[in-house]
């Protein structure tokens, strides 16, 4: 069930911001290049079928992109967590393209809230 | 803007994530709220840092590389022990399973992502109050824990100090049998045993009210009257009224000591029983395995004021080989697993049941082990059997301090006179035993000489003042009536005295001790007796044989109200 929520809960982010002052630049630049090794992993574990692996980058990934407000992204996540628990990870080709997909809306969201913070 | 808040008591908080953003988030609103962090990738390093770091707090994420959240919070909890470092488990788990594992790790709680700062603080709160409180268990633990091992030491450093008082008792004699724990005298029971002078033998056994040290402070004066006055000679009744005169003075009120004491006279085969308080004691009897109740009849120790403290003692004839058994309450109260008391129905039973008298005491022993749970329980109680049976004493062993370096015997004379009003309620012997040791040749015989003193003093004092007639005793209740005749005459006494005169001069190796001793009385027909005879009536009751065996000679003057004997150390020998 794809999710029509926001890409970004910028209330959640406003309140990122204040927690994090300074860092908060630095806090989305390591979200960004986290996730896109995540990315990267999650296509390797798909294709060698190692749905353990795809599991746990799943479960981190859902985490870290709901601290940072990304609740979409987190309920792909969550979605593919759920496939790989089942133990079988040869249909989350489509999932895993949607999910690169919605981050890619994420990232360039964020990058203008870099911008404009910057 | 920042809502940097310093708490006056801030943590070591351990944040163990493998996601870079979650850790920098966490850190930030951790910092925020006043405390130190410390970051960390994996479990592997978080096991590492906690042991280095000692952190107040561990923020454990569940899944993560090298070793996930579950073993190193198992590590963790190993590494702390005691010491309670609470584990918040960062997850994103939800599943009832997972939250169990979290739980079974030895994590204290969960916090789920995304993170939210107020439920944060609300967990770090709780997890310092719950380290508050363990940090307060364990310092009372601890503190407790002292003051056990000081009181263990304490109540060892009495027990030594109580242990050079009570020595010189001689309960370990082959005719007296106890169980009595190793620190009874902390349970408020206490055992003491000493001879007499004149090898007789005087038994206590003692039960304080209370436990601990207010229990057995009262031991120490017991103990020390008890030997100090049996062994300079002193009657029964003599320190049953001292003991009691000093627990009254000493003991706060409430606090008492309930006792038995026994005196046995060997020589006239009497045991007289004074009980206060404790359960019956018992007298077996040897020849018909018949046994005698002896019930308390007087008040504890240490409640009477002087003037109605009742000493008198009752007094049974003896045969060699009876028996008696004292008890403190604990024995009757010992309790088994259904809570019932052991009692005295199960006490008397063993005495019927027990076709041997010599094993009697040990049947006591089995039949109270197979009724209580555990051997370990029951510490306060006492149980004591002795045999009427004269026990050889090495006189000079137990002397030996008094008779190092004797000096050449003296020449010296004394004459002693009491009159009416000290009849009625002094007794000279042990004064004049304890002269009678200044001499170092005597000293060594002041078992001898104080049975040939006593004898020659309360011949002079019951036959002769107050007129008694030993043939009263033989009787069933004669003791009684004999006490009581003698109790009415002492108290009517008048223009009465006794005069002892005691005199010693040296004799080439030796010395000879003469003892005159001469009382108001009305005399006796000695003219017409056989010295070995005991049919004529003024003369039964005299102890003239044992008299006439110990002195070298033994006269009757007057009108048998003189007698006038010799003693002559060292004994001669058949030449």
């Amino acid at each position: 069930m794809p999710s029509k929520a926001p890409h970004l809960d910028h209330d959640m982010l406003e309140e990122l911001k204040d927690i994090m002052e300074d860092e908060f630049l630095e806090l989305l630049k390591a979200f960004l290049s986290d996730s896109e090794m995540r990315i990267k992993s999650l296509r390797s574990a798909y294709t060698a079928n190692d749905h353990d692996n795809a599991r746990n980058i799943a479960h981190s990934f859902k985490g870290s992109s709901g601290n940072i407000g990304a609740r979409a992204l987190s309920q792909l996540c969550k979605e593919l967590e759920e496939l790989a628990k089942g133990g079988c990870i040869s249909d989350a080709g489509t999932l895993i393209d949607g999910l690169e997909a919605e981050f890619h809306c994420v990232s360039t969201e964020l990058m203008g809230v870099m911008s404009e913070h910057g | 803007m920042g809502d940097l808040e310093k708490t006056p008591d801030a943590l070591t908080i351990l944040i163990a994530d493998d996601n870079s953003s979650d850790r920098m988030i966490l850190a930030r609103i951790v910092q925020s709220q006043g405390h130190h962090v410390l970051k960390v990738e994996n479990g592997l390093e978080a096991v590492e840092a906690f042991e280095k770091h000692h952190p107040d707090l561990v923020l454990l994420d569940a899944l993560m590389p090298e070793m996930d959240g579950f073993e190193a919070a198992t590590r963790i909890k190993t590494l702390s022990a005691d010491d309670l470092a609470p584990i918040i488990f960062l997850t994103s788990l939800t599943d009832a399973d997972s939250l169990a594992k979290c739980l079974d790790a030895g994590g204290d709680d969960f916090l789920t992502k995304p993170y939210n700062r107020i439920v944060l603080k609300a967990k770090i709160s709780a997890m310092t109050r719950l380290r508050n409180l363990n940090k307060t268990v364990l310092a009372q633990r601890d503190r407790i824990s002292t003051y056990n091992q000081y009181l263990i030491r304490e109540q060892e450093v009495a027990k030594n100090v109580f242990d050079n008082i009570a020595h010189p008792g001689c309960v370990d004699a082959s005719n007296i049998k106890y169980i009595l724990s190793p620190m009874a005298v902390f349970n408020g029971d206490l055992l003491l045993a000493a001879r007499s002078p004149s090898g007789n033998l005087l038994v206590f056994l003692g039960d304080f009210t209370g436990h601990g040290l207010p229990a057995a402070i009262g031991a120490m004066p017991v103990a020390e009257i008890f030997y100090g006055m049996t062994l300079k000679g002193f009657a029964m009744s003599e320190i049953l009224k001292e003991i009691n005169k000093k627990l009254v003075q000493i003991l706060p009120p409430g606090v008492f000591c309930c006792g038995c004491m026994a005196h046995m006279d060997f020589r006239k085969n009497v045991i007289s029983v004074w009980n206060g308080g404790l359960p019956d004691a018992v007298l077996y009897r040897s020849n018909d395995k018949n046994i005698e109740r002896l019930p308390s009849f007087n008040l504890p120790l240490g409640i009477l004021k002087q003037e109605k403290f009742d000493v008198s003692p009752k007094e049974f004839n003896c045969h060699s080989g009876d028996r008696l058994f004292m008890c403190s309450d604990g024995i009757l109260e010992e309790e088994n697993a259904e809570g019932e008391m052991y009692g005295e129905q199960r006490f008397f039973d063993v005495f019927e049941n027990s076709n041997d008298p010599s094993s009697i005491f040990c049947d006591h022993k089995r039949a109270l082990d197979a009724f209580r749970v555990s051997k370990d329980q029951g510490d306060d109680h006492s149980l004591v059997e002795i045999i009427f049976r004269q026990e050889d004493i090495d006189e000079s062993a137990e002397e030996t301090s008094a008779s190092v370096a004797e000096p050449a015997a003296r020449d010296w004379r004394l004459d002693y006179e009491l009159r009416s009003d000290t009849l009625r309620s002094f007794n000279p012997l042990p004064l004049l035993t304890h002269i009678l040791r200044e001499e170092p040749g005597l000293s060594i015989r002041s078992g001898e000489l104080y049975t040939i003193l006593a004898e020659l003093y309360y011949n002079a004092l019951d036959h002769g003042v107050l007129g008694l007639d030993s043939c009263t005793k033989a009787c069933s209740d004669g003791f009684a009536e004999y006490y009581r005749l003698k109790e009415e005459r002492l108290l009517s006494l008048d223009g009465a005295s006794i005069k002892i005169s005691l005199g010693h001069r040296p004799e080439p190796g030796g010395g000879v001790l003469s003892i005159r001793v001469e009382d108001s009385g009305k005399g006796f027909d000695y003219q017409n007796l056989d010295a070995g005879s005991e049919s004529n009536s003024g003369y039964s009751g005299r102890g003239v044989p044992l008299l006439h065996k110990l002195c070298k000679s033994l006269e009757y003057q007057g009108k048998g109200n003189i007698v006038a004997a010799e003693y002559i150390w060292p004994e001669k020998g058949p030449a």
